[in-house]
């Protein structure tokens, strides 16, 4: 039963930190390999704050989202008027160097080796909690103009900014609402594992997020948890040996990509309507079950 | 404000991609409620004059005021919120998104909330929605749509996507709309719908209209005053009974050469 | 230091450089031509590198063969695999014009997977070439030569040689070019589009296989060794995206910064400083040193 619950907990968290990459990745479609660095930074900052610093648990999470949300403004704003292959690279390079940061920081931080003997704070009422607010929260901006404008976005950058979206400025928001997500799913990872080790956050590890976006839907809440869910969980139950499991991802999402695009979900959303019981509601109201209310 | 009631007024708008010059010092004055249009063979230059216009294209020199205010260079969504909309020659609605969705797209600059009113699902997003969407279905019924709003953009047949795209733009409650051959592809039943939907559309809205066109019929009837673009340069301009005896613009159309006066 | 130990200092190490710029390189290009032609980020690129440099030294090991059979096999195995690669993973998205961003997840999934293909093969340590060269190095002038960084500099510039030269008088090198230029026409002049693409990928993935051989043999054999890729792609942003001599020149001053970085700070916080010099280039001349840039048509 503990077993089951240690799972959960690490599936709700590692959820949590993939609704980051579900808004950018997913929604948006700015393919970044950076937001386990994110993650990563959550957990060091928060760690580090606690251990370290002695200062109060919430006010740790509070200053590594913060603090993360203020890296990923710097980031943002010099990189994202840039093409979207040059993105990719720069948040390649930011998992890079926030590693190469962390490694170096010896003296602080445990170096290479991670940072151990980080108190178990996070009780599974608040991993949950916190999933089910954060699923509230993305799902709110998701049916509002904000979740509209990532879909125009995304399917046609040049047309959105013709009827006056200011795309650059709204990517930049929802890069600092992805950062939010993951760096604080990495404060509540680093207070559950009672560890944080650099290996953690890579790119792979950022590659796979989107996997579990793509395979669950990219254009699917439901499905991205669902995906982010199953491919966190599965593996852990399974005890797969890690490099197969990195393999299965791979192949899985070649086989959804090469015949189910859309993912496993495609567009539907787990809502009263689409379960039959509530009407749809067409004309002047707002219709639910389709994507964008 | 502007003078006389000009609304917009290009001086000297050019623009060269690697070697080849695209638009070569193009000048004009379009005043208010005014449907104009520009015409010339394949190439020379009449939708990088609309890029241009719309802020999609940074020109190389010369400047555009727009009711007075220097837009020139303005980035296409500065350009879009102070009042100029468009539409494509190839269109680009966003297929995924219901046809209610495409249109409703534009108010999202203007409206009421933001980012952080969104997240906490403020009680203000479902009223300022609401009003978003009755606003939307007013543009759609303009244009002849009132049906299919919850269908995807892209599934709709051609000449119905060009309707939802002219919706879309409307939507923006532009005071200046540039259309790119907005006829193309459309049999010819379709292309007396559009003349006699763009013809209600700027009677009754007072808009000014640019439009670029190859269907003659189309030109001619609706178009006050005609640009004729070739290789870049304005060729000839007039109203439609000049433009059609002018033995230039017939020349350029046969495939004479023509020396641009610079 | 003496004015003169400096010198000779300064001298080794643009040496290196120069020597580890050839093989970024090699790397940049085969990535640029992908580029060029699909007009996306080949992260893969990095698998087929990885892949070439582990059968070459199967080849070297177990079949014991010389140096120029080793290259041409490596060669070989990375164009093939990179065939294999964009049957698998991009055939489908290009055939239904997908977006851009399937393109990225495709080419990333494809360079995970075949690192961890090589994991599971290999195992995760460190291996090392056998000697393909009896004389390790020479001197000359206070400047001590390492003949295997030579043979990679040489081996770089003839592959190059017969590309450029390939490219510009072989009837399939035009079609590539013109591929490059504009797919959509190319395929309207009635050329078989789908073995242009894979005849590009085939190029490049030999060039992607050669870098991993030269690679593997002068310093360690790793999985993770495809991930030098990325030096490829930031080689191709300091040039100029689509510039293929751009991308040329872009690594070589890649490889000179970071040689001399890691001489005056050590590896360590190497990636961080790059990323910092990345990011500023990007702000300062997105262009790149060709000076391309792109404007969409609308």
């Amino acid at each position: 039963m503990d077993y089951i619950i240690t799972v959960a907990v690490f599936t709700a968290i590692t959820t949590l930190g993939v609704l980051g990459t579900f808004v950018l990745t997913g929604l948006t479609g700015l393919f970044s390999l950076g937001q386990a660095a994110f993650m990563g930074l959550g957990s060091y900052i928060a760690a580090l704050a606690v251990v370290k610093y002695d200062v109060p648990f919430p006010l740790a999470v509070a200053m590594a989202v913060v603090i993360s949300v203020a890296v990923a403004y710097v980031i943002g704003y010099t990189t994202l008027k840039i093409r979207q292959d040059f993105f990719a690279l720069v948040t390649f390079g930011f998992g890079e160097a926030l590693r190469s940061i962390m490694d170096e920081s010896v003296k602080y931080t445990g170096g290479a080796m991670g940072f151990s003997g980080v108190p178990q704070l996070t009780t599974p009422w608040l991993a949950f909690g916190s999933l089910a607010a954060a699923v509230w929260l993305v799902r709110n901006v998701r049916k509002s103009k904000f979740g509209r404008d990532c879909l125009a976005i995304r399917t046609d950058e040049l047309a959105a900014q013709v009827i006056g979206i200011d795309a650059f400025s709204h990517k930049l928001k929802v890069f600092l609402l992805g950062a939010g997500l993951s760096s604080f799913a990495g404060a509540l990872m680093a207070f559950f594992t009672t560890y944080v080790e650099p290996g953690m956050f890579g790119w792979i590890q950022s590659a796979i997020w989107i996997i579990m976006v793509f395979f669950g839907g990219r254009d699917s809440l439901t499905g991205t948890i669902f995906g982010a869910a199953t491919l966190s969980a599965l593996p852990e139950i399974l005890r797969f040996a890690s490099q197969w499991r990195v393999l299965i991802y791979c192949v899985i999402i070649l086989l959804i990509i090469n015949f189910r695009p859309a993912g496993l979900f495609g567009r539907w959303e787990l809502s009263l309507e689409n379960l039959g019981l509530k009407h749809r509601r067409v004309g002047p109201g707002i219709p639910e079950g389709k994507i964008h209310g | 404000m502007a003078e006389n009631g000009v609304l917009l007024e290009v001086k000297g708008l050019s623009k060269k991609f690697g070697g080849v010059v695209a638009v070569d010092d193009f000048n004009a004055r379009i005043k208010k409620s005014r449907l104009i249009g520009i015409i010339g063979p394949n190439g020379a230059g009449k939708t990088t004059i609309l890029n241009l216009l719309s802020g999609v294209y940074e020109s190389d020199s010369g400047e555009i005021l727009f009711n007075g205010r220097n837009i020139t260079n303005l980035q296409s969504f500065e350009v879009g919120r102070l009042g100029i909309a468009r539409t494509f020659q190839n269109i680009r609605l966003f297929e995924d998104m219901s046809v209610l969705d495409n249109v409703r797209s534009a108010y999202s600059w203007r409206a009421e909330y933001g980012l952080l009113k969104a997240m906490v699902g403020w009680r203000g997003v479902g009223s300022s929605e609401h009003r978003v969407v009755e606003q939307s279905l007013h543009w759609l019924g303009k244009v002849g749509l009132s049906g299919h709003l919850d269908e995807d953009a892209g599934s709709l047949p051609y000449g119905l996507q060009r309707r939802v795209e002219l919706a879309r733009a409307l939507a923006g409650e532009p005071r200046l709309l540039l259309l790119d051959e907005p006829a193309a592809g459309l049999n010819p039943a379709e292309v007396r719908g559009l003349i006699e939907l763009i013809r209600k559309l700027f009677v009754e809205l007072q808009l000014s209209i640019i439009l670029i066109e190859h269907r003659m019929e189309v030109v001619m009837e609706l178009c006050q005053w005609i640009y004729v673009q070739n290789f870049g340069c304005t060729i000839a301009q007039g109203t439609p009974a000049q433009i059609q005896k002018d033995p230039v613009v017939i020349n350029a159309y046969l495939g004479e050469e023509f020396e641009c006066s610079r | 230091m003496e004015a003169s130990q400096f010198l000779s200092v300064a001298m080794q190490q643009i040496v290196n450089g120069i020597s580890l710029g050839a093989v970024y390189a090699l790397i940049a290009v085969g990535f640029a031509m992908v580029f060029n032609v699909l007009k996306f980020s080949n992260f893969s690129h990095g698998g087929v590198l990885g892949t070439g440099a582990y059968l070459g030294y199967l080849a070297a090991l177990y079949l014991k063969l010389p140096l120029i059979p080793v290259l041409l096999i490596g060669m070989l195995m990375g164009g093939l695999v990179a065939v294999g690669v964009e049957f698998v993973a991009f055939r489908s998205i290009r055939k239904k014009r997908g977006q851009l961003v399937y393109f990225f997840v495709t080419s990333v999934t494809m360079l995970m997977l075949l690192e961890q293909i090589l994991v599971i093969f290999f195992g995760a340590s460190f291996f090392t070439y056998p000697t393909m060269i009896r004389t390790t190095s020479f001197s000359l002038g206070g400047i001590n030569f390492t003949v295997l960084y030579l043979v990679m500099m040489a081996v770089s510039l003839l592959a190059f040689g017969t590309l450029a030269w390939a490219l510009k008088y072989t009837k399939l090198g035009i079609a590539i070019r013109a591929a490059s230029n504009d797919l959509t026409t190319t395929n309207l002049m009635g050329v078989n589009v789908d073995f242009i693409v894979m005849a590009t990928f085939f190029v490049s993935g030999m060039l992607g296989g050669l870098s991993g051989v030269l690679l593997g043999m002068t310093y360690t054999l790793y999985p993770q060794i495809g991930q030098l890729v990325v030096k490829g792609f930031i080689a191709c942003v300091l040039g100029g995206l689509g510039s293929v001599t751009g991308a040329a020149w872009g690594a070589l001053a890649l490889a000179v910064v970071e040689v001399s970085l890691i001489a005056i700070m050590g590896a360590g916080l190497s990636p961080a400083v790059i990323f910092a010099i990345m990011v500023a280039f990007l702000l300062v001349r997105p262009q790149g040193f060709a000076g391309v840039s792109f404007q969409e048509k609308a």
